[in-house]
């Protein structure tokens, strides 16, 4: 090799990082010539987009970023990247970046039925403060809301977190990540009393079986799904089922595709359950050391509106969270209806299938979990997450591996995938959902509120103890006129949410006011009043939670066009526009806290930025700091006051998990050259690989084994399988939970006339709502745009031929796409699969807005069309 | 003392900073109004939901179509031909491999994979194999089609490449 060449990588890369620790890569591979541009600074970074988390390496040239490469220093990636990763820097620079605050104006003012005019930020924010205290002065702190996300860094979701519950006093915050992940996150809190994974990706290289349920991960989690095929390829005993409503490239690399009819996965895994016990296949030792047994309401319905005809009859849907303890006997019973017979008969999804052939297939799933020799990692995602039942069937995962005793050791796991480059460590860790706070807490516990409050140095009682609304509930409030206004900050829901019609009309109220923020215009940027331009990833520091727990952050590398600026200064600029006396004396039901701030020494005309931000303790962490090796900080700039909010404000936050098994390393650490993230907890420096098992877990009591010690319902009344019978409650501490969980139908099934099942979902090509991808041309050329993809008999009856335009329509409304029959997608006769991205084929419009009543995830998965030939020309 | 002397004068040159990043961003004058048509990918009002355009792969058969240029040097090239019959990739069969791995040399034939795909970099990033690594089975994950759509926005991204081959 070159040696003036290697000498530069070297060069380059300590100038960067601000290290001269080696970056490696392969001798023979800096031999083959990709040689580093003369300018280039390379600097570590992590991806965009979806929940793997891959580390990239950034090129920055003249203020510009000019490349992006998977890092091979990375163990979730080593140095690959999936076509979308690499269009990490092109994102950046699609042409219509919104790039100055636009406001609905006539004649000089704002008004709702006027159109964009470009505003200063100090107009921007005059109106916006303006509605925020109409509608506060109204309604209190339930009329107001924030719609967060799962792509917020952590450092953003921490500060509207304490904007929001601390400084509102509302608990209207509510992630985009409540469609993506709550089910998992109420499973994980029902079952374990402690939220997130005990395994890590390191399983896959260690486990003999890989089972994907709803989970497209050759799409979805590209490079994992590289780990399973590479394990695949080389480790002969390998074996890869794929449980899935219709056929997908998923399926390509499987050695055996399951194709169940939707919803009954609840099934599936009773006759795997079944199969456990009758086969003798129970970890007796595991699970009496260890575990539970537990049932819970049935009649809780589909979080569907109360007034909804389905929600009739539902008499358990106030108490969709009661559980109670078991035994084994019950267990036993309630899996003995779920035979093979009769597993098979209802959830044999393509008809098209011999009933014989789907059996052996179930029944050959059933013995990779219940072989004692063969370690079983099962990966779930929007298939399970966005389910009626989608708490049960996370549960029914946990229920199937905790009997086996296949779980929390290496290559033994039951892993949901997070869909959201932050859905961990921004929504779940840090709590940006409207019933939580950081670490695992929540706002109706009265020692958690104390906590924060003692933390966050707010008088007693200023916390809300009531639980705010969930995403889906806040659109119903904003059509109820119950919220009337509305921030949504890195998502874009109006797009996103179920039935969307009623969204987009609730939006348009003359009473309400509905701000965004983003870096492009998006349909929620349509319907909004105030429309603010947001810097993205590189534009800002940050830091993202992956979906193994893994903490990993980045460094501004560029600055953002035009007047965008991070979503960090905007909601601490807006900050600055309200005062204690405005949001602490009270209203309704919620007592006053002024006296008590006036005790702290905090006055009526004190704000909220100086109270909940920028804090004595914050302006201690200043800038510059020498962790910036050179780097900009843009939103230290704009605030003009010298201190570091993201470095600040992640250590307060960090103060919340530490010495609590949520332990995150210091800020700096996150930067050294060393570093490609970190799993936590992070105790003595070193990351946690695997949670609850004595070797690994530091959080674990000797002697123990393991140990599911997670706090929360760990005291439970005891039952049988319909009802408590001894209320007398009785201590779990340390142990995990065996659910059972029945199949239940869910609420719209196809008939006569609605007569295909619909399914939603992503593409490889394109992230969410494709407001950043299908700015990318060589992304939105890979598919321009979302099709319906159905089986050719369902064409062919319906007098339909490949490319037709055709109406999908529902109970609720309908749009027009084309008809697709060939495509990478492959339904059964019965089902049509239309993805979500394009925001020309709004396929909102048409889903239900059903969800699991537990977790209040929505469920995009399953619902009543028909489609039929649409005319030609409009 | 001498700590919050280094404080001062660092607040002191952020402060400095912000009054001149400041008046750099005077107030522009307001530009025309827009209205909510005119803003996004999609043009058509809300309420109405027209079939979006056909579009097509390429039919070009491998062997007959040009190279299309790459995000940026280095970025994984775009699949140029149709896979029509090519794909989906299994276990079993990679027909990608069949022309772009089979060791061929001459200019004129297809471009063969590079050493770095013949790497195990997660367990051996030393050695170079004679078989694509397991985790790159999966080409079509980087080296995606491209139909005949149009862009829908421009994109102002600059592809430093210096050698288009």
């Amino acid at each position: 090799m070159d040696a003036s060449r290697r000498r530069f990588l070297k060069i380059g890369l300590a100038a960067a990082t601000g290290a001269a620790a080696g970056f490696h890569l392969p001798e023979h591979l800096l031999a083959l010539g990709r040689a580093v541009q003369e300018g280039w600074s390379w600097d570590k970074g992590v991806c965009r987009f979806c929940g793997v988390g891959c580390g990239i390496q950034i090129a920055t040239q003249g203020g510009r970023v000019v490349a992006v490469k998977g890092d091979p220093d990375s163990t979730v990636n080593r140095g690959l990247l999936c076509v979308k990763g690499y269009a990490n820097a092109k994102i950046l620079y699609g042409e219509d970046r919104l790039t100055r605050p636009l406001l609905r104006m006539k004649d000089g003012r704002f008004d709702k039925t006027g159109d964009f005019v470009p505003v200063t930020w100090a107009q921007a924010f005059g109106e916006m403060t303006a509605q925020f205290k109409r509608v506060y002065g109204e309604l209190g702190p339930t009329g107001v809301g924030v719609m967060g996300s799962g792509q917020y860094t952590i450092q953003e979701g921490y500060a509207a977190v304490k904007l929001v519950k601390a400084g509102w006093r509302s608990n209207n915050l509510d992630p985009n990540a409540r469609h993506c992940m709550a089910s998992a996150v109420a499973a994980f809190m029902q079952s374990f009393g402690i939220d997130e994974p005990a395994g890590c990706y390191d399983d896959i290289e260690l486990t003999d079986t890989v089972v994907t349920w709803g989970a497209n991960m050759a799409e979805m989690h590209p490079m994992l799904w590289a780990r399973v095929v590479d394990r695949r390829l080389n480790h002969e005993p390998m074996r890869l089922f794929n449980l899935t409503t219709f056929t997908t490239p998923t399926s390509a690399m499987a050695d055996v595709e399951i194709v169940f009819r939707p919803q009954t996965d609840l099934a599936i895994w009773n006759y795997i359950a079944r199969e456990i016990l009758r086969r003798e296949a129970m970890d007796r030792d595991f699970v009496e050391k260890h575990c539970v047994f537990a049932a819970g309401a049935v009649d809780i319905g589909y979080a569907l509106r109360a007034t909804d005809p389905r929600e009739s009859g539902q008499s358990q849907r106030d108490q969709a969270w009661r559980h109670w303890l078991i035994g084994l006997d019950d267990f036993r019973r309630g899996v003995e209806p779920y035979t093979l017979d009769y597993v098979a008969e209802l959830a044999r999804g393509n008809p098209d299938e011999p009933l014989d052939e789907f059996k052996a297939k179930l029944v050959a799933l059933a013995e990779a979990y219940a072989d004692r020799a063969r370690k079983v990692v099962s990966f779930w995602t929007m298939g399970f997450n966005q389910h009626t039942r989608g708490t049960w069937v996370n549960e029914q995962a946990y229920m199937a591996h905790l009997l086996t005793g296949k779980y929390a050791s290496p290559g033994n796991s039951a892993f949901s995938l997070t869909g959201q480059p932050s859905a961990c460590g921004t929504a779940r860790e840090v709590g940006t959902f409207a019933h939580r706070l950081p670490a695992d807490m929540a706002v109706d516990n009265p020692d958690h509120r104390k906590l924060a409050e003692d933390l966050w140095k707010l008088p007693a009682g200023t916390i809300n103890p009531q639980p705010g609304r969930d995403i889906t509930s806040m659109m119903r409030d904003l059509e109820d006129g119950r919220l009337k206004w509305l921030w949504v900050q890195v998502n874009n829901p109006f797009q996103a949410t179920a039935n969307a019609t009623h969204w987009i009309e609730a939006a348009r109220r003359l009473d309400a006011f509905i701000v965004v923020s983003d870096a492009y215009p998006g349909i929620s940027c349509k319907v909004a009043d105030l429309i603010l331009p947001s810097a993205m990833i590189f534009e800002k520091w940050g830091a993202y939670g992956n979906s193994e727990r893994r903490t990993q952050m980045w460094r501004q590398q560029v600055q953002a066009p035009g007047e965008a600026r991070a979503d960090l200064w905007q909601i601490l600029e807006f900050s600055k526009r309200l005062t204690v006396g405005d949001v602490w004396r009270g209203q309704g039901d919620l007592p006053g806290v002024i006296a008590g701030a006036e005790s702290l020494g905090y006055r009526p005309e004190t704000t909220l930025y100086e109270v909940l931000f920028a804090t004595p303790d914050n302006r201690k962490v200043v800038w510059p700091d020498p962790v910036a090796g050179g780097h900009p900080n843009d939103t230290v700039a704009h605030l003009g006051e010298g201190w570091f909010p993201e470095k600040a404000l992640f250590e307060e936050y960090a103060r919340f998990g530490r010495g609590h098994a949520h332990d995150l390393a210091p800020f700096d650490r996150y930067f050294a050259a060393d570093v490609r993230g970190l799993r936590w907890p992070v105790v003595d420096g070193k990351e946690t690989v695997w949670r609850f098992h004595e070797a690994h877990d530091p959080y674990v009591e000797k002697g123990k084994g393991f140990d599911f010690y997670g706090p929360a319902m760990k005291s439970l009344p005891r039952g049988n399988l319909d009802a408590v019978t001894d209320p007398a409650p009785v201590s779990l501490a340390g142990k995990a939970k065996i659910f059972f969980r029945p199949y239940v139908a869910p609420p719209e099934i196809p008939d006569a006339e609605w007569n295909l099942w619909l399914s939603t979902g992503r593409v490889l090509e394109h992230w969410h709502s494709g407001t950043m991808t299908r700015r990318v041309p060589e992304l939105h050329k890979a598919v321009p745009a979302a099709l319906a993809y159905m089986h050719p008999d369902d064409a062919e009856t319906r007098g339909l031929a490949r490319e037709d335009a055709v109406w999908i329509e529902s109970r609720r409304g309908r749009i027009r796409t084309r008809v697709e029959t060939e495509g990478r997608y492959q339904p059964p006769r019965g089902l049509v699969y239309v993805p979500w991205f394009d925001e020309s084929v709004f396929i909102n419009k048409v889903t239900l807005d059903a969800g699991c009543p537990i977790s209040r995830q929505t469920d995009f998965k399953k619902c009543a069309v028909k489609v039929y030939k649409a005319e030609e020309a409009r | 003392m001498r700590m919050v002397r280094t404080v001062l004068m660092v607040l002191l040159v952020v402060f400095i900073g912000s009054l001149v990043t400041r008046a750099m961003q005077a107030p522009t004058p307001p530009a025309a109004a827009v209205s909510d048509l005119e803003i996004g990918l999609r043009r058509t009002p809300l309420t109405d939901d027209p079939a979006p355009p056909v579009y097509r792969y390429p039919e070009a058969p491998p062997g007959e179509s040009t190279k299309l240029p790459r995000f940026w040097e280095g970025a994984p090239p775009l699949v140029p031909h149709s896979l029509q019959g090519l794909i989906p990739i299994t276990r079993e069969d990679n027909l990608c491999l069949f022309c772009h791995a089979n060791g061929s040399t001459e200019p004129t034939d297809p471009p063969q994979v590079p050493k770095s795909h013949l790497t195990d970099y997660r367990r051996a990033p030393d050695v170079i194999r004679d078989s694509v690594a397991g985790a790159r089975w999966n080409c079509t994950v980087c080296h995606v089609m491209q139909t005949n759509a149009p862009a829908l926005v421009g994109n102002t991204y600059k592809a430093a490449i210096r050698n288009p081959q």
